[in-house]
């Protein structure tokens, strides 16, 4: 039974060469009449030789949860996990491994039972798996005590992730099993057997009091002879013991500066009786005169007095005043302190560093603005390192978002915005703070090429780019879709170097991370799993990709099938976690360094291209699968799965721009209508004119979902109706022929909005004060005629 | 208000505030998963207590990474990336990172002899940080951040502060000096002989 013939076989199944396929497997079941694996494999192929008319009921009357047959042949159960998989039987697919335990147990199916277990997300069957492991003692290695420090790991995932769908008596039992199985493995052996060990108590008996001095006891000692982060945390938590906290703290202070440390080491201080000025001595002779240490001068002041002394302020920011930190540090204490103080401190120092003045300026107690600081300081811009990133970008900052932050926001703001940061940029070129804006301003108005040259002068990579790809990659089919071009080029390197290979090592890092018992790490490894795997810019990307092949009349098959493949993994990760319910957003919009609280959670206009809700997402995906449904005739039960989940109106009124929404309605109105409302629907189209007038990327956004939209249908043999297909080629010719005249319309638009700013009074007098005054227009003009060439082509 | 906590890998997706930063590497996953998996308490972060969680993620300040090796007299730390966001820079962030790993190698269960790590000969700046905190040049690396085009070094003759790196190191008490070199900046090796 060699894995040569196997992969024939399924070499065969891919090629869709069932004839051959089958004379082959029809050999083989002669030549092992008894071999499991082959009769699986058989029926296997007769499912993907016609799925529509495989009866599920066979394979599940056989292998399924009340099935006849049990096999402990490794080969078949793996298969038959697959199979299941195939058919959405999530429990079925792990379900072959339990029972294959009960009636064959052995060492090695257990294991393999615990691999498919942590890749299918299933905690419970991991669990399962891991109790089994433990009856299998290797006395060399003694792994057995691993096996019950893996079984409690899994335990505490499957409260983590799935909590709401454990039952009462699962809550009740689970800890406690749990917990005896741990203490037979003591004394633990390492620091991170003690962490899993104070995190099953610390989570899954939060209220026992007990538990938490069992955690006190464990780690005291262990504290004497390690500098352990974890277990200086458990420490600060569970020891309630002042005279033991004044002491550890001290102790671990000698090692450490850490301010969670010094406060407790001031609380516990003034619960033993010590005096302020004590403690206040203890800290600096313990981690030294540095920030933190002056900063608990603040602190104490608060927990002996209440209020913060003027020498307090002033002992802190003699020192920090020109620091970066500063802002930050006493933002924290800003309601405690008198702000006329404050300001009287900081005057008492030299402020000829612009870091003094920035921080005055963030803190928001100063006179003078953004414009005065920035010419005060902008000689600096000249002296300063090159890889150092200078404060002045606090000022310019300031002066951009105050044009950008609003919602009637022009062409004439953004290049304004622009033109000031493009100043400033080539003279802190490292600044990735203003960079950012750049990127994003050139995508709001559609000028992807230069919004491209400032994200590949940032070097984002791996995973930078689930976190940061969204600010030039949202929609990016309808935005730039020039195969040719870096712009996408990078997007598949990522999608093959980040998303393929490095997603797919997650899984065996992971099992790795249990063999080699890094056992702090695997719950925070599980949970970036998922985050990747449902990553939202992932799965736009995903479905972008698709609807770029439509555009560009490109075979889609590969894509469809490798979607439908990840789709599933999203099913399973769902079905077997509760709490895992939408997308997980890892789209990091802190770095434009916005005060969302201010904004109270709205965000600005400018992002409106990035603005993609959880469902537009799934709605995305869903409209490739109408798609694919209507060419294939077929309708499938995963895409009415996916449209039974989404509140279809709700999001295609809330969260789509209007030409998605008209692209949905046509092809959902053919899968769903028989495309009856077909030609009203095309006909609609005449509303999107406003956006070929007002520009910004909604133009290009605007026509090329439509091409896309057209083309696919004008490829659809489904629509029979003759003046339908008449009126999809007449509106695609139009669409066509106007191109040319919409972006040149467009790129004059740009040019008189410059021209605005330029004799309007406050922008330009601005730019006049900064000294910012000529910016040429060239740039954007050819960017636009490069996306102009592009969208001609399609 | 910084306190010491252990680096998750989950830290990577609100990281942009550090390593955004030009000269701070941006390593595939599978490398943050290996030492998180070998070394797990050598990879930790500084985090700021007094940011304000709903004005932004960023409260990391910066992180080191770093790892055991060697056997015998050669059992040491290596400090592969050491970064700090810029806000926080200056106010001996990257010190305390490096003492912090010091205090935690020289306890058990590491207790190795000496840290190093590697520096290019002419990044003046984080020399003279590594100096402050006792570090010392051990030996020049030729050719060490050698391009592909540059090729591997045939020779130790031919030096270039800007292809070789300064391993430099810092002993523990149990080192008994043995980590220090007077004239480290003039002893040359190559690159295969910097592995462990
Ligand atoms: C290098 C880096 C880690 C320093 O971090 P840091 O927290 O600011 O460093 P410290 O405050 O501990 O600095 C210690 C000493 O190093 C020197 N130093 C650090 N940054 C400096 C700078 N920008 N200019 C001049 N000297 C500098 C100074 O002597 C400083 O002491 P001082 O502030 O009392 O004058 C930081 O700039 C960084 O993250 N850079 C990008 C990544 C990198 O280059 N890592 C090092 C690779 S070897």
């Amino acid at each position: 039974m060699s894995d040569k013939i196997s992969q024939e076989i399924f070499d065969l199944i891919k090629s869709s060469n069932f004839k051959q396929c089958n004379v082959k497997i029809a050999q083989l079941r002669k030549q092992y009449p008894n071999s499991t694996y082959y009769e699986v494999l058989e029926l296997y192929v007769k499912y993907k030789h016609s799925p529509s008319k495989f009866d599920y009921n066979v394979l599940n009357t056989l292998y399924g949860l009340k099935g006849s047959r049990t096999s402990s042949d490794i080969k078949a159960l793996e298969l038959l996990h697959t199979f299941f998989l195939e058919f959405n039987r999530f429990e079925e697919a792990l379900h072959v491994y339990k029972k294959a335990n009960f009636k064959y147990p052995s060492f090695e199916i257990a294991y393999y039972w615990f691999e498919k277990a942590l890749n299918d997300f299933n905690f419970r069957h991991l669990g399962k798996a891991c109790l089994q492991l433990i009856k299998y003692d290797d006395l060399k290695y003694n792994r057995s005590r691993d096996y019950r420090i893996w079984y409690v790991l899994s335990v505490l995932a499957l409260f983590k992730f799935n909590k709401a769908l454990l039952s009462d008596q699962e809550i009740k039992i689970l800890p406690q099993l749990a917990y005896k199985t741990l203490i037979a493995a003591k004394p633990f052996q390492s620091t991170e057997e003690c962490v899993v060990f104070c995190d099953l108590c610390e989570t899954l008996f939060s209220d026992d009091k007990e538990k938490s001095k069992e955690i006190a006891d464990l780690i005291l000692p262990e504290l004497k002879t390690s500098v352990d982060l974890y277990l200086k945390n458990y420490m600060l938590k569970h020891l309630k013991d002042n005279n033991l906290l004044f002491e550890n703290c001290q102790f671990l202070l000698k090692s450490i500066d850490d301010y969670d440390l010094i406060k407790k080491l001031i609380v516990s201080g003034k619960q033993l009786d010590k005096s302020k000025n004590e403690i206040k001595t203890l800290i600096t002779d313990l981690v030294g005169d540095g920030r933190n240490s002056r900063l608990s001068a603040l602190e104490l002041d608060l927990v002996f007095d209440n209020l913060i002394s003027k020498d307090s302020i002033t002992f802190y920011l003699e020192k920090f005043h020109n620091k970066q930190c500063c802002y930050v540090d006493i933002k924290r204490y800003l309601d405690k302190i008198d702000v006329s103080i404050l300001l009287e401190i900081f005057h008492s120092f030299n402020d000829s560093d612009p870091i003094h003045d920035s921080n005055l300026f963030q803190l928001n107690i100063v006179e003078m603005d953004a414009i005065e600081y920035y010419n005060k300081h902008k000689n600096t811009l000249n002296t300063k390192p090159k890889t150092d990133y200078s404060a002045c970008s606090i000022f310019i900052l300031d002066i951009i978002k105050s044009c950008l932050i609003k919602d009637d926001i022009t062409l004439k703001d953004v290049i304004f915005s622009i033109s000031v940061l493009e100043h400033y940029q080539r003279k802190d070129i490292h600044n990735f703070d203003t960079r950012i804006w750049l990127i994003t301003l050139y995508t709001y108005i559609g000028c992807i090429p230069l919004a491209y040259f400032h994200f590949n002068e940032l070097k984002i990579k791996n995973v930078q780019n689930d976190t940061l790809d969204h600010l030039l990659y949202t929609r990016f089919s309808s935005l730039f879709p020039q195969k040719s071009h870096d712009y996408y080029k990078t997007l598949l390197n990522v999608e093959e170097l980040f998303y393929g290979m490095s997603l797919d090592r997650i899984p065996s890092l992971t099992r790795i991370a249990f063999e080699r018992r890094a056992y702090s790490k695997i719950l925070g490894m599980l949970e970036f799993w998922i985050n990747l795997e449902t990553s939202s810019m992932r799965w736009l990307k995903i479905s972008e990709m698709i609807q770029f092949a439509r555009l560009c009349n490109d075979k889609r098959g590969n894509l469809l099938t490798e979607m439908h493949k990840k789709w599933l993994k999203i099913e399973q990760i769902k079905c077997n976690n509760s709490s895992i319910k939408q997308w997980s957003d890892n789209r990091d919009f802190d770095v434009f360094r916005l005060n969302m609280k201010e904004l109270s959670g709205r965000k600005p206009k400018i992002f409106d291209y990035m603005d993609i809700a959880p469902d537009l997402i799934t709605l995305n995906c869903a409209k490739e699968f109408i798609i694919e449904s209507i060419s294939t005739g077929e309708k499938s039960a995963q895409l009415e799965k996916i449209l039974n989940t989404i509140d279809l109106s709700k999001t295609l009124n809330e969260s789509t721009t209007s030409v998605e929404k008209w692209s949905f309605d046509i092809f959902f109105d053919i899968y769903n209508n028989n495309g009856d409302n077909l030609r009203k629907l095309l006909n609609e189209s005449s509303q999107f004119e406003e956006s070929f007038t007002k520009g910004t990327w909604l133009m290009s956004h605007t026509y090329l979902t439509q091409i896309s939209t057209l083309k696919t249908l004008d490829n659809l043999k489904r629509i029979k109706d003759k003046n339908s297909k008449q009126l999809i080629k007449q509106k695609l010719r139009d669409l066509r022929d106007r191109v040319d005249t919409i972006y040149i319309n467009y790129s004059k638009t740009l040019n008189v909005s410059y021209e605005n700013m330029i004799k309007g009074e406050k922008y330009s007098c601005i730019l006049k004060q900064l000294n910012f005054q000529e910016f040429s227009m060239e740039d954007i003009s050819s960017s636009i005629l490069t996306v102009r060439k592009t969208v001609k082509n399609l | 208000m910084t306190t010491l906590q252990p680096f998750e890998v989950t830290d990577l997706l609100k990281l942009n505030n550090v390593n955004l930063d030009i000269l701070t590497e941006n390593f595939p996953v599978e490398f943050y998963f290996e030492y998180l998996i070998l070394w797990p308490n050598l990879f930790f972060k500084s985090q700021e207590t007094s940011v304000d969680s709903e004005e932004t993620k960023y409260d990391i300040s910066g992180y080191m990474m770093a790892k055991t090796e060697g056997k015998g007299q050669d059992w040491h730390s290596h400090i592969t990336a050491v970064t700090v966001d810029s806000v926080f820079r200056r106010i001996s962030l990257a010190s305390k990172l490096c003492n912090s790993l010091a205090a935690m190698v020289d306890s058990k269960p590491h207790d190795v002899n000496f840290i190093d790590l590697f520096v290019k000969c002419n990044n003046e700046l984080a020399i003279k940080l590594y100096e402050k905190l006792g570090y010392s040049v051990f030996r020049r690396v030729v050719g060490y951040y050698n391009s592909s085009e540059d090729g591997y070094p045939n020779t130790l003759k031919y030096i270039d502060d800007d292809k070789d790196a300064f391993d430099m190191r810092l002993g523990m008490e149990r080192d008994l000096g043995k980590s220090i070199r007077k004239d480290g900046r003039n002893f040359k090796c190559y690159p295969h002989d910097i592995k462990f």
